[in-house]
């Protein structure tokens, strides 16, 4: 039957949304330290390796399963094999745990955006973020109160989510054109800033001297294969649903191919940002690059505004720069994060989209809360290990399972072949059968095994358990209520036809 | 800089920028294939 679906304005529309989607704060914050801890630019080998070999195949997969289905995860799924409906919700509950305290994340980010214009850090970066913004409790089972400033935050980053998602996708798309570009706009001007410093070439030694005896090592070849899965947006549903909005005639292979290499890019691109400050500021201090070096949270909220009030003119412009970049990097993650739950509500109940749209924003904001606390920092940090590591490397793992032996990848390399503008052979179906799946595997059973003996950062095991192992665990009755429960829209489960 | 960390700078740019270029020139030519309407 036919399926009557809103549909992106454009194809730049939806590629810039799914670049969008996976270009977020890891690019930034994540690659170019993975890069340093594992080769440096010797590690470029393995990720694009891994790229090509699980990234790419698995951004096909998910493309093809929503552009020939239709529907968002959790009805592609269902089309397929109903009784596999719960795997499409633990991936959507999943991306909506994440998207609850990357939000809280942007909202930091909006308070430094308004620090910058004074450079409000400058001499005291700890004392700023720890208790002027966050209001930090010594550990997660001290919750404190919720912190003002953060909750300001937060109250603007949703509602900026809900003012782009509540006109639908065709709005979407023209926000992402200005969203997209915007960051690596950014990015390239604090790039230039970078590696004119003085001391900024040592920094990007760092970043790019290859040390190719590290390609011996297995651990820097998991490092490559996590870093590629976790920067595509991957295992929680967004671009399954962002390409169901797609006509079926569209290309996907082209497109995947496209979203990944454009990732890489921005990925590739922060590191010069990030190095050459980095460098400049390790000369400044008198220190080696090595003691300056972090990662994440430690590095866009600690290091890199300290060395941001350390430059010699314009840092409260750069300081802005910097802030901005990392919200217009993080808001198009976000609020793809939450498509992909309304798309997955909306496909499976009659609820007006308005009406679902403010109940996922609300309910968001409302479990964004709880890392608004004192000890927000903290339970941020246990449930993004867990969720990331354990949640969705075991989707992904599961997806390959499904479309490779369930439904059968070359039954689905059929269908994207003759819509795609460059054709992938039977080696997509052995990454998807095998590799893929193998390398997931792997790279859980590490994670668990290491988590088994060494408790995460030293965190007490009442946090642990309850906002690592339990968040994972507990989505998954969720997941398989949300599959139980009856469709309220009769076409649900109707496979459009061929 | 040193040789090896310049050779890897071009490595990158040319992989992930010369991929860029050549796949986005792909698409610009087989754009007529996108109908919102269907």
């Amino acid at each position: 039957m036919a399926i009557k679906r809103e549909r992106w304005l454009n194809r730049p529309a939806f590629v810039f949304a799914a670049i969008g989607s996976a270009a977020g704060l890891g690019n930034a914050w994540r690659f170019p330290y993975i890069a340093y801890q594992n080769g440096g630019g010797a590690f470029l080998i393995p990720f694009f390796i891994a790229l090509f070999t699980a990234g790419i195949p698995l951004l096909i997969l998910e493309y093809g399963l929503g552009q020939k289905m239709q529907a968002g995860a959790p009805g592609a799924i269902a089309r397929i094999k109903k009784i596999w409906e719960g795997l499409g919700w633990w991936a959507v509950f999943i991306g909506f745990i994440i998207m609850s305290y990357y939000a809280v994340i942007m909202a930091w980010t909006w308070n430094y955006i308004y620090a910058a214009l004074s450079v409000a850090w400058d001499g005291k970066v700890l004392e700023f973020f720890y208790r002027d913004i966050l209001n930090s409790t010594d550990g997660p089972l001290q919750f404190g109160p919720i912190s003002v400033p953060v909750m300001i935050g937060l109250l603007l980053t949703w509602f900026v989510i809900w003012f782009i998602l509540h006109r639908g996708v065709q709005f979407l798309g023209k926000v992402v054109l200005v969203t997209v570009p915007l960051p690596i706009i950014l990015l390239l001007i604090l790039s230039a800033r970078a590696v004119t410093l003085p001391g900024a070439i040592e920094g990007l030694n760092y970043y790019l001297q290859p040390d190719f005896s590290a390609l011996l090592d297995y651990n820097v070849w998991v490092a490559a294969y996590s870093q590629v899965f976790f920067t595509l947006s991957l295992g929680f549903g967004v671009m399954i649903a962002y390409a169901s909005y797609l006509p079926r005639s569209s290309d996907i292979n082209n497109n995947a191919i496209i979203t990944a290499l454009a990732d890489a890019g921005i990925s590739f691109l922060a590191g010069f940002a990030v190095f050459g400050t980095l460098g400049y500021m390790a000369g400044v201090q008198n220190v080696g690059v090595e003691s300056v070096v972090e990662e994440g949270i430690g590095l866009a909220f600690i290091a890199y505004p300290e060395a941001i009030s350390l430059l010699p003119f314009g840092a409260a412009f750069f300081g802005f720069i910097f802030f901005l970049t990392l919200l217009t990097l993080g808001i198009d993650s976000a609020f793809s994060l939450a498509e992909s739950v309304i798309t997955s509500l909306d496909d499976k109940f009659k609820v007006n989209r308005s009406i679902l749209v403010s109940l996922v924003c609300l309910f968001g904001f409302l479990l964004g809360l709880v890392f608004s606390t004192g000890a927000g920092l903290w339970w941020l940090d246990i449930v993004d290990h867990f969720v990331n590591n354990f949640g969705l490397a075991v989707v992904g793992l599961l997806e390959c399972i499904f479309i490779g032996w369930v439904y059968k990848a070359d039954k689905m390399r059929k269908f994207i072949n003759p819509v795609s503008d460059v054709q992938v052979g039977v080696w997509w179906d052995i990454m998807i059968k095998y590799v893929t799946p193998l390398i997931l595997g792997i790279s859980i059973i590490l994670s668990l095994s290491e988590r088994l003996v060494v408790p995460y950062r030293d965190y007490p095991t009442t946090s642990l358990l309850f906002g690592g192992w339990a968040v994972v665990l507990v989505l998954i009755p969720v997941a398989f209520i949300f599959a139980r429960k009856k469709a309220s829209r009769p076409d649900f489960l109707d496979r459009p036809s061929d | 800089m040193p040789f090896d960390a310049i050779l890897m700078l071009l490595f990158g740019l040319i992989v992930i920028f010369g991929g860029l270029f050549y796949f986005t020139g792909i698409a610009i030519k087989s754009e007529k294939k996108y109908d919102p309407r269907e």
